[in-house]
């Protein structure tokens, strides 16, 4: 058991390293965003999911999945808000940033 | 006690509230029930005309519960692989990236709906959800394929589906 315990541990390391890099070496605004938010939701998330196993089944765990639960629903939303707010002020983006416009045909497919 | 349909949403808010309130306290001991039924109650009081209403919300219905079970697995399995894609990308030495915005419309009709599959895209990896006007979606992914799938996601037909669903009860 305390094996599976720390190579949660060490995995939630893991992708939250990747998303440090990530962070370091991505170009603009959206792309960071993307990296920081795979550490908040893997990395936390496994972290926490291990620590769940270490305290087995008691209170503590229950909690422990409770703030799971509760970061899942509330970084994907400031994540959200940071992203609209940057493309709202029209925040440069990196060299090459397509733009696929889908709707009409999405239309169609209606 | 009789509970009127129009008020079901507030009661079922106060029981949530309830219930996360013993979760983090618990005890059941008597003083800590009733400062719990208050303040559960006051909470969900203040916020009445916040709370969603049945339009507004997917149903709790028997024959919708399992599509959603299998919904929030899936998104997890998406979660992993995506993840494991996002990690490959940072961590090779060239960046491959062909970071794309995408605009699409969806047929995912109801405002928490539409609030749930933009929270599943920011969740997974490689995509963010930038703005939700109406039925438009403009998303921001890494590489222009993760931007291609976005765009006819099979989560979002999930979505789509289990409103169909909801219609027909």
């Amino acid at each position: 058991m305390e094996i599976l315990v720390i190579i949660f541990l060490l995995a939630g390391m893991f992708f939250f390293v990747v998303g440090v890099v990530g962070l370091l070496r991505l170009p603009d605004v959206y792309c960071r965003l993307h990296a920081t938010t795979k550490c908040d939701t893997l990395g936390a998330g496994l972290i926490l999911f291990g620590l769940v196993l270490f305290a087995g089944i008691s209170v503590d765990s229950v909690k422990l999945l409770l703030i799971i639960l509760f970061i899942w629903l509330t970084n994907p939303t400031a994540s959200h808000i940071i992203a609209h707010a940057a493309y709202r002020n029209n925040e440069p983006t990196a060299e090459g940033t397509h733009t696929l416009d889908k709707t009409e045909r999405g239309a169609a497919c209606d | 006690m009789c509970i009127r349909k129009e008020n079901r949403t507030f009661w079922a808010t106060f029981g949530l509230l309830l219930l996360f309130w013993l979760l983090i306290t618990w005890r059941l001991h008597w003083q800590h029930l009733l400062v719990g039924v208050i303040c559960s109650w006051a909470v969900a009081m203040i916020n009445r005309d916040l709370l969603l209403q049945p339009a507004e919300r997917p149903l709790l219905l028997l024959t919708t519960a399992r599509k959603w079970v299998q919904y929030f697995c899936q998104l997890l399995a998406a979660i992993f692989k995506a993840n494991w894609d996002v990690a490959r990308i940072v961590l090779k030495p060239k960046l491959e990236i062909s970071p794309s915005f995408v605009r699409y419309r969806t047929r995912v009709g109801k405002p928490f709906n539409r609030l749930i599959l933009g929270n599943s895209i920011t969740l997974t990896p490689g995509t963010l959800t930038v703005e939700i006007a109406e039925d438009t979606y403009v998303v921001h992914a890494i590489t222009r394929a993760a931007a291609e799938d976005c765009a006819e996601w099979e989560m979002m037909n999930r979505l789509a589906e289990i409103e169909e669903v909801e219609r027909g009860a």
